[in-house]
């Protein structure tokens, strides 16, 4: 029974029962080319083409999406071409963002590469699947 | 280290990451090799994530999920509550869920659990007493057709279509 063992290994816990269901790992040599959504935690090690719905999502080293990320908890270690909507953003020092970062909370390790605006939203902006969409397509600076 | 070995990825830590740029953290960060010996990380599709779209892995794929599209790996294994809509491509296939599209692999085995609808084209195969299947079963596998990897290459294409333009830029700045 995995839950009970100890865990030294991000990987490893594919399957577990996080708080919101169960973790998906997509290891470093898998490539999807479509949209995935989920209601547990997700761990980009391989490459995905297309966007990503989840209530986590970590793009560890090596991993990588071109598209967009819309999700409670974001912490990328990897590569990210596209939008980042999530109330708390992460980008650590191996992590590159090319792309709007639309956040409450964001972190930015020192060594990190962001290229893009990165607009402050308030907490509640999140909950809202329309203005989500919204920020998905929008080209213009959402005006205060 | 598969992932710092493949091509694209070199490219692109050097066209985005700036030079100077310290290599990743300590090893302790990055994810251990499974204990069980392979090189690889086992992906893993859980029971929420639904995924629209083809999948392509050289390694092995768990599916406990739902995927509207192709799958292929090496060791595909689709669990009981997995539903799949679309092919799936392997080594070694093993059906315990639902699948509704052809199973093309040198091995495949249904468990009592499977649901199968579509075709299944194999070089061996074991169903178990109380599978679902519906289908034409042909010992026609063929190992060199499943070589073919049309899904990576349109991921990589992306890849470089957006890596190439940005590459000038980056060669004109420095």
């Amino acid at each position: 029974m995995r839950l009970g063992r100890v865990r030294h290994n991000p990987a490893s816990a594919a399957g577990d029962m996080g708080p919101d269901g169960d973790i998906s790992v997509l290891g470093p040599d898998l490539m999807i080319d479509g949209q995935l959504e989920s209601t547990g935690e997700v761990r980009v090690f391989g490459c995905l083409a297309g966007d990503i719905h989840a209530p986590k999502v970590t793009v560890c080293p090596g991993g990588k999406i071109e598209g967009n990320l819309v999700a409670r908890e974001a912490s990328i270690g990897g590569r990210l071409n596209g939008r980042i909507i999530a109330p708390v953003v992460v980008v650590e020092e191996t992590g590159a963002v090319v792309g709007r970062i639309f956040h409450n909370e964001v972190t930015v390790a020192k060594g990190a590469f962001v290229d893009g605006r990165m607009p402050w939203r308030p907490i509640n902006h999140f909950d809202k699947s329309a203005t989500l969409v919204e920020e998905l397509t929008s080209e213009h600076v959402h005006k205060k | 280290m598969s992932m710092f070995t493949k091509n694209e990825q070199g490219t692109d830590r050097s066209r985005n990451v700036p030079e100077g740029q310290p290599a990743p953290p300590s090893s302790a960060q990055q994810p251990a090799p499974a204990p069980s010996g392979g090189s690889q990380i086992v992906s893993v599709i859980s029971k929420g994530l639904t995924v629209t779209g083809n999948l392509e892995s050289e390694g092995a794929i768990q599916v406990d999920g739902q995927i509207e599209g192709d799958v292929r790996g090496q060791t595909v294994t689709i669990g009981e509550g997995a539903v799949i809509k679309g092919a799936v491509y392997g080594d070694n296939v093993k059906v315990a869920g639902s699948v509704e599209g052809k199973v093309e692999a040198q091995t495949v085995s249904v468990t009592r659990a499977g649901h199968l609808e579509g075709d299944i084209i194999h070089e061996r195969l074991e169903i178990e007493s109380g599978a679902h299947i519906d289908g034409h079963c042909q010992p026609t596998y063929n190992k060199t057709s499943s070589k073919v990897t049309p899904i990576k290459a349109a991921a990589t294409e992306t890849a470089k279509a957006s890596s190439a333009p940005a590459s000038k830029a980056a060669t004109a700045e420095t």
